[in-house]
């Protein structure tokens, strides 16, 4: 489990605490074991707390994508190496350098920036991909009752919510969002 | 960007969320990770999912999927269509202008659904929930039985509809509402939009009490009366329930464990009293409870035992309190 300091932002606590199942779940299914999952997780956790504890709170769109990218580098850390968990939990720091700084304005803004220009983009997509994936992917509804509902099957719903992910992603691209990637590309210079 | 690689991310970005996959799959996902630009392509979908999931969607009312379906032409076609959902066509034969009248809905365990009424009203049930409905030319009418339902009324300012929970009546014009009828029979009642007026009866005739609910407004009632006078509905207490969410803002586990427990058959134990002081902030979804309480393992310091039927919630490690509840002298 995740110890921390008084120094740790609330936010992360908050956002640990809202996302953690989450975070779990997708470090699971790319890992395929529960409890190898649930050490990645714990992990991430502790270097994204040292990450942030020391810098000023991060706004909760960063935080909140830092905290998704780094459970899923580490999950792909641990695929790529095929080593066994306690090196994994020994090394995964080496992998990446740990700034001790906030994070960088640019990379925010960027967020921000990709957040509205998705919710444009989403606008844009043909209707029949943007309502499926709103459902499946947003509202969370299950793959059976949009088929069921929307009278297609469930292979389609499947189609549709793939072809409107990737045109996202692609035309985020297009619009010079080249990679959401790298969130800790421009902090400032290390003191 | 290749497109391929795209679509492909795209694929396993769906697949991740999905259920859990077979270790074959799991191979084939490994295999394709191993590329570093793969890799890179799927944490980018993530992240464009994990953003996507921060716009405020038009779908995250629930019952719009229902209303984008509603008919829009001439009444009767209207009629004639809705019907071949809802009801057997001998019921058609007969020519009733409204056709539901005396169906009994039911869902079983676990089983969320929407009921488009002829009408043009949509309820949607939750778990182990029963509505009778009465739908004449003069008359809208539904009992809740049992469970819980959210009511999202067509507009029909001649035909008021009523929802009866046991004594009490609560009558609308049109309107989004919720009402949770616990098995100790207290009734919560959650007006979304619109203005409902809901009222009591000591017995057959007399009105015992009579409250006017707008939106975002709450009450509690049960037979005996008023049991939480009318107050605003907090931000926190969003009505997730028809998307298989359960968000604990702030919530006891014991709490939490008996939300879970109206979504399966299996009994949840806590078998440690000191788990029930804990409280916990989670969005949990309630498909497949086994998987909840697994991943509630995650964020509380819970070790979850499944025997038989029941599953039992065991407490598991001091550290992890602290994690939950960081006290300022924790260093």
């Amino acid at each position: 489990m995740v110890t921390t300091d008084s120094r740790d932002s609330d936010l992360l606590t908050d956002l640990v605490q809202r996302y953690g199942a989450q975070i779990e779940g997708l470090v699971r299914q790319m890992v395929h074991d529960g409890d190898i999952a649930k050490h990645i997780v714990q992990e991430t956790y502790i270097k994204v707390f040292r990450r942030f504890g020391r810098a000023s709170t991060p706004p909760v769109l960063y935080a909140k994508a830092y905290l998704f990218d780094a459970a899923m580098t580490n999950a792909i850390l641990y695929l790529k190496r095929s080593r066994s968990l306690p090196e994994l939990v020994l090394n995964a720091g080496e992998a990446e350098a740990v700034p001790d700084d906030a994070p960088g304005p640019q990379k925010i803004a960027l967020l921000e920036d990709a957040l509205a220009q998705l919710g444009e983009i989403l606008e844009d997509l043909p209707e029949k991909q943007r309502r499926v994936f709103e459902l499946r992917q947003i509202n969370g509804t299950p793959r059976r009752q949009i088929a069921q509902q929307l009278g297609m099957s469930e292979k389609s719903v499947t189609n549709l919510t793939t072809r409107a992910l990737a045109n996202l992603r692609e035309r985020l691209s297009e619009r010079g969002f080249d990679s959401l990637l790298d969130l800790d590309d421009d902090v400032r210079p290390r003191k | 960007m290749s497109t391929d690689r795209s679509e492909e991310a795209a694929w396993w970005t769906d697949r991740v969320s999905g259920p859990y996959m077979s270790d074959a799959e799991h191979a084939q996902f490994r295999a394709w990770l191993q590329d570093p630009e793969n890799a890179k392509a799927f944490r980018e979908s993530y992240l464009v999912l994990v953003l996507a999931r921060e716009l405020p969607s038009k779908l995250r009312e629930p019952a719009l999927l229902a209303r984008e379906r509603r008919p829009t032409r001439h009444p009767i076609v209207a009629i004639v269509l809705g019907a071949a959902a809802t009801v057997a066509l001998s019921v058609l034969l007969v020519g009733r202008y409204l056709q539901d009248r005396d169906q009994t809905y039911v869902t079983r365990t676990g089983e969320v659904r929407a009921i488009h009424l002829s009408d043009g009203s949509t309820t949607t049930l939750d778990t182990r929930s029963r509505i009778q409905v009465h739908l004449t030319r003069t008359e809208r009418r539904v009992s809740l039985l049992d469970g819980r339902a959210l009511f999202d009324i067509h507009s029909d300012p001649r035909h008021p509809f009523i929802v009866e929970v046991g004594s009490a009546r609560i009558r609308v014009l049109g309107t989004e509402f919720d009402v949770y009828r616990r098995q100790n029979k207290a009734t919560t009642l959650t007006v979304l939009r619109g203005v409902v007026e809901v009222s009591g009866r000591a017995n057959t005739s007399n009105l015992a009490w009579i409250r006017h609910l707008e939106a975002k407004q709450t009450l509690t009632f049960d037979r005996s009366g008023v049991i939480s006078e009318l107050h605003a509905v907090e931000a926190q207490q969003r009505i997730t329930w028809p998307s298989h969410v359960f968000e604990a803002q702030n919530v006891p586990l014991s709490s939490v464990i008996d939300e879970l427990s109206r979504y399966t058959d299996t009994n949840i134990v806590i078998a440690d009293e000191r788990l029930r002081g804990i409280n916990i902030v989670a969005t949990i979804r309630v498909e497949d409870i086994r998987k909840a309480l697994h991943d509630l393992q995650g964020i509380v310091p819970i070790q979850v035992e499944e025997t038989g039927r029941v599953f039992i919630v065991h407490y598991h490690g001091e550290e992890s309190i602290r994690a939950i509840q960081p006290s300022p002298n924790t260093s």
